[in-house]
């Protein structure tokens, strides 16, 4: 089972980026999440203010309804 | 010689921002002075809504662009500045001084945009090209042609969409009166002329008052200024007896309340009374187009699916009495031939 | 300004308490208003702007399910029934941003932060001009008002008395520090390119590691000068354009809220003031890697450093200084170490606002020797009193285990040094959870009596300005982002219930010692505090009656312990035999400089 497996629902990521403004505050935070190895990342909550925001953005491991690695299904692939 | 085009949609996601880059692409290939303009905003990376990625509105070198002064990008020089004010600041007009991306802030008002179209057109813009917004569509009156950019994000049911295009096609296709542009409801026959201080058919109430005028004069004809609720047109009709004329302001006020069926069926069930209908003024409508993509919510981001392009397309194209194409997958040729002919004939 | 006719129209399911804001603004500035009811469809409201003959509609709309839709759909009929042309249209809610709104054909839209008074402008046609921070844009004078009259007559004259002698002392002493600092000031007015003669003076009196570092060009610590192209960033960062902070307190005008910066490298010190001055900080506390308190001498031009605290030089202050916000505080500390006559000179030169002094602490606690201190603090109050620089005294000697008594006889007589000098203190007790406080319980219950204690004793003995600091909840933090910015917060809503003048708040990587601040653990504890500021607003906490018996209590202490001191015939003999601190206490006389005393 791999780390990730056992994520209960979602990983955030906070951080504070540079962006000149909200907009690419808001791009750089989607694209870090894919630069991360994060898909579908949401933006849970950014702040921007003059020279950056402040991000918290999710990427859900586990939703309601998916396939639960955690359940053990995940320690047979080793 | 001097043309404005608008380009709206019927709903977010339609594709209308293609259509716009693929009309600069060719006015650009076919030498063509160009203006840009929007009755909204537009022009970001990810929409304000869904977070999903946007096409950008790419400019060739020489392109006119009125958008508002904070929305301005380096490779945008101000020619001049207007008292037309946005949300998110005033109007300029500025060229591109080398190709880029614009983003489009422009008048959000009829009235705005006809002085932005007449100042672009004055700095030798031939053809404006107006970008919608979220489905908008009365600021367009400005314009002289109109495409509709409508798809699987509109309604992702193909009859339900072609019946929906076929009835906004209808509006389009209703007679031209030219009349005084007179902004208030008003009956006349022989027993004379009522004006009734209201500026549009909105509330069934002022329908009952206006019925009652026309009974009084015995009228002959009834101009229906502004846009009209399906409601107090029903309660209109309802109380009418022909023979009748019902003259509207414009297409694009009856399609303001955003329900076209509903707005075409009444329209209908009053002509099938033997009731004529026509309009004081119009705009051609040029096209539509037709975007088969459409963003769904899944768990806490928007994400893309495609619906059957081929069966929506033939759909449309049945009921539309008017050219329809997807650009994506067919290329401009249809929708440009369009433009090109308003162009020649004007 | 003609009467207006406004329609607000909720389009949410239950009225949106944006607009009844916004309506009794209205109301209050002589427009008329109809509020609508909730919930109303589109024709219906274009309806009674019809009816009305209003001039304004105003929407309020949280953002939802097809909610943008329905607000354009009111800008197009709108549009079709010719109104657009006279009536003005806004829109506000939780999501709305001036793209949005524009987007959606809204002549405005107002966003989350938006006051009534903006929607009150854009009715009238006005341009919004917001109330810029820091008292109307300029920076706060944090001691104006302020008389340091001592209440007590018997406090009053020892404090005096302990004053005078001390500085009479002092006055007969030089150090190298104070050597320095005079050098220094003499350089700093020489003509570029000359003062090779004084340099050499200055070399006389620094360590070896300052004199490679002129001599042979070898940066002392773990330093390197900055490269030419950090050095055109810092240079073109000065006067960079203006943020729109955070409006971090909500209707009192106090306390100033400042954040303490020195990550070690005047770049990043930039970037991350800005997180602090967008986030509504009203003022900077420069910190100063400690190595470098216990070398004599200073290095200068741009220098980078490795470790915790960025390096005191003209340049790197100069750069600092000047890339801040025009309303910003700026403090440089002088409070600890072998160089603070000299960083006092330099804080002047570069612009800095306030200054830190306090020899208590900084030979008990801070590893100074005493006399040494005494002497260079003592020409550090001269310098802030000439500079017109006030300076804060800092007790963290608490931190040691010094109980509050002593150490607030410490700060009192280095406020009264300064007051005997023409310097303007602030007098900084700690709200901390501190070493004697957990031994004695005054902390068991709850943290706010025992810090509201303090703050009322000062108040009891002197008329100065406070500045709980540095920073507030000292020992309360942990490495729990949530728990340290709520700790935080509530420390700031005391502070602000006890209506201090200013305080210094931590980020919420306090408790976190495995490397430097992270920028966006400074925006949460300011964003914490604003919260705590805005739930708490002229209200107040109230702390039991142990606060007022323990101030009592702290009162009769401290004029216990200033008469101990005042009979043991110097400030110098005082605190190398432990009266305000000693090693039964956690504290003990510091060695850096030791012997370096002389007599003029």
């Amino acid at each position: 089972m791999k780390a990730r497996d056992r994520v209960l629902d979602a990983i955030d990521v906070e951080a504070f980026l540079l962006a000149e403004d909200e907009e690419t505050a808001r791009r750089l935070a989607l694209t870090l999440m894919e630069e991360l190895g994060l898909p579908g990342a949401d933006v849970v909550f950014l702040e921007w203010r003059g020279t950056g925001a402040r991000v918290r953005i999710r990427s859900y491991a586990h939703r309601p309804g998916d396939d639960y690695a955690w359940l053990g299904g995940g320690e047979r692939g080793g | 010689m001097k043309l404005a085009v608008g380009v709206a949609g019927t709903a977010k996601n339609t594709g209308k921002t293609t259509v716009l880059r693929v009309l600069l692409a060719e006015a650009a290939a076919a030498g063509i002075p160009v203006g840009l303009t929007s009755i909204g905003y537009d022009g970001e990376d990810l929409d304000h809504v869904t977070g999903l990625p946007k096409p950008r509105i790419a400019v060739p070198r020489g392109t006119w662009v009125a958008t508002a002064q904070t929305a301005l990008r380096p490779e945008l020089e101000v020619a001049e500045s207007t008292a037309v004010e946005t949300a998110v600041g005033r109007v300029a007009l500025a060229r591109a001084v080398r190709p880029g991306r614009a983003v489009l802030a422009g008048p959000a008002t009829a009235g705005g945009l006809t002085e932005v179209i007449a100042r672009l057109h004055r700095r030798g813009a031939r053809l404006v090209l107006v970008d919608g917004a979220f489905g908008r569509l009365a600021p367009m009156t400005a314009a002289d042609g109109l495409i509709i950019a409508t798809g699987a994000a509109r309604h992702r049911e193909p009859k339900l969409l072609a019946r929906e295009a076929g009835a906004i096609a209808t509006l389009f296709r209703l007679p031209r009166w030219p009349g005084d542009g007179h902004p208030r409801l008003r009956v006349s026959g022989p027993g004379g002329e009522r004006v009734l201080p209201y500026p549009a058919l909105l509330d069934p109430a002022w329908a009952d008052e206006l019925a009652a005028e026309a009974a009084a004069v015995g009228a002959r004809e009834i101009h229906l200024p502004g846009s009209v609720s399906r409601e107090a047109l029903g309660r209109l009709g309802s109380q009418l007896d022909g023979p009748l004329k019902l003259v509207f302001s414009h297409p694009l006020h009856l399609l303001a309340p955003g329900e076209p069926l509903a707005v075409a069926e009444a329209l209908a069930a009053l002509a099938g009374r033997g009731f004529e209908l026509g309009v004081e003024r119009g705009l051609s409508l040029l096209a539509f187009t037709i975007n088969p993509r459409y963003p769904v919510r899944a768990g806490g981001a928007y994400q893309w699916r495609a619906g059957d392009g081929g069966r929506l397309l033939a759909a449309v194209r049945q009921a539309a009495g008017v050219p329809v194409s997807d650009v994506v997958a067919e290329g401009p040729a249809v929708v440009w031939a369009e433009v090109q002919r308003l162009l020649g004939r004007q | 300004m003609g009467e207006r006719r406004v329609l607000l129209a909720p389009l949410d399911p239950v009225h949106d308490v944006g607009l009844k804001m916004v309506k009794r603004a209205l109301d209050e500035a002589g427009h008329a208003t109809i509020l609508l009811p909730p919930d109303l469809p589109v024709e219906e409201i274009v309806r009674r702007a019809v009816e009305h003959q209003v001039d304004t509609v105003l929407v309020g709309r949280t953002l939802g399910y097809n909610v943008p839709e329905e607000l354009a759909r009111l800008v197009d009929v709108m549009e079709a029934t010719g109104l657009r042309s006279r009536v003005r249209l806004g829109v506000g809610g939780m999501a709305v941003r001036p793209e949005l709104a524009a987007e959606l054909g809204f002549d405005r839209g107002f966003g989350p932060g938006t006051t009534p008074a903006e929607a009150v402008a854009f009715v009238e046609g006005r341009d919004y001009q917001p109330p810029a921070p820091g008292e109307g844009g300029r920076k706060p004078d944090l001691t104006a008002g302020y008389s340091y009259r001592v209440h007590d007559p018997g406090i009053a004259r020892t404090l005096e008395t302990i004053a005078a002698g001390t500085v009479a002392w002092a006055r007969e002493r030089t150090t190298p520090g104070v050597e320095r600092a005079r050098i220094r000031r003499q350089l700093l007015a020489a003509d570029p390119g000359s003062g090779a003669e004084l340099r050499q003076e200055y070399l006389t009196h620094c360590d070896p590691r300052i004199q490679a570092f002129y001599r042979e060009g070898v940066p002392a610590g773990r330093t390197r000068p900055l490269r030419r192209e950090e050095i055109l960033a810092l240079e073109s960062a000065a006067g960079a354009r203006r943020l729109e902070p955070l409006r971090l307190r909500h209707r009192r005008s106090r306390p100033a809220v400042f954040v303490q910066y020195g990550t070690g490298c005047p770049l990043m010190d930039i970037a991350h003031n800005r997180v602090g001055e967008g986030w509504g900080a009203d003022g900077l506390v420069h910190f100063d890697p400690s190595w470098s308190a216990r070398c004599e001498g200073l290095m200068e031009g741009y220098h980078t450093h490795e470790e915790d605290g960025s390096l005191l030089t003209l340049e790197n202050l100069s750069a600092v200084g000047a890339a801040r916000q025009p309303w910003t505080l700026w403090q440089v500390r002088a409070h600890r170490g072998l160089n603070t006559p000299e960083t006092v000179v330099l804080a002047a030169a570069a612009g800095a606002d306030l200054t830190k002094v306090n020899m208590v602490y900084g030979s008990l606690g801070a590893g100074t020797d005493p006399g040494r201190l005494l002497v260079d603090g003592v020409e550090c109050l001269a310098l802030a009193a000439e500079f017109g620089l006030p300076l804060d005294v800092v007790t963290n000697e608490e931190l040691c285990g010094v109980p509050a008594a002593k150490a607030f006889a410490g700060m009192l007589i280095v406020a009264a040094i300064a007051v005997h000098l023409g310097a303007r203190p602030l007098l900084q007790p700690l709200f901390c959870l501190s070493p004697d406080v957990m031994v004695n319980g005054q902390m068991d219950d709850n943290f706010l009596d025992y810090n509201a204690a303090k703050v009322h004793a000062l108040r009891a003995i002197m008329d100065a300005p406070i500045w709980p600091g540095a920073p507030i909840g000292f020992l309360t933090h942990t490495e729990d982002r949530v728990q340290s910015a709520v700790t935080t917060a509530l420390h700031a809503a005391l502070a602000s219930s006890l209506d201090v003048d200013a305080i210094t708040i931590a980020s919420t990587d306090e408790a976190y010692s495995g490397g430097a601040i992270a920028a966006a653990s400074r925006v949460d504890t300011l964003r914490a505090t604003a919260e705590a500021f805005r739930f708490f607003g002229s209200a107040g906490m109230a702390p039991t009656g142990r606060a007022r018996e323990w101030a009592g209590e702290l009162v009769e202490a401290i004029g216990r312990i200033l008469e101990a001191v005042l009979a043991r015939g110097t400030l110098e003999v005082a605190l190398y035999q432990g009266l305000l601190g000693g090693p039964g206490d956690g504290a003990y006389p510091g060695r850096a400089g030791r012997g370096t005393v002389s007599r003029r």
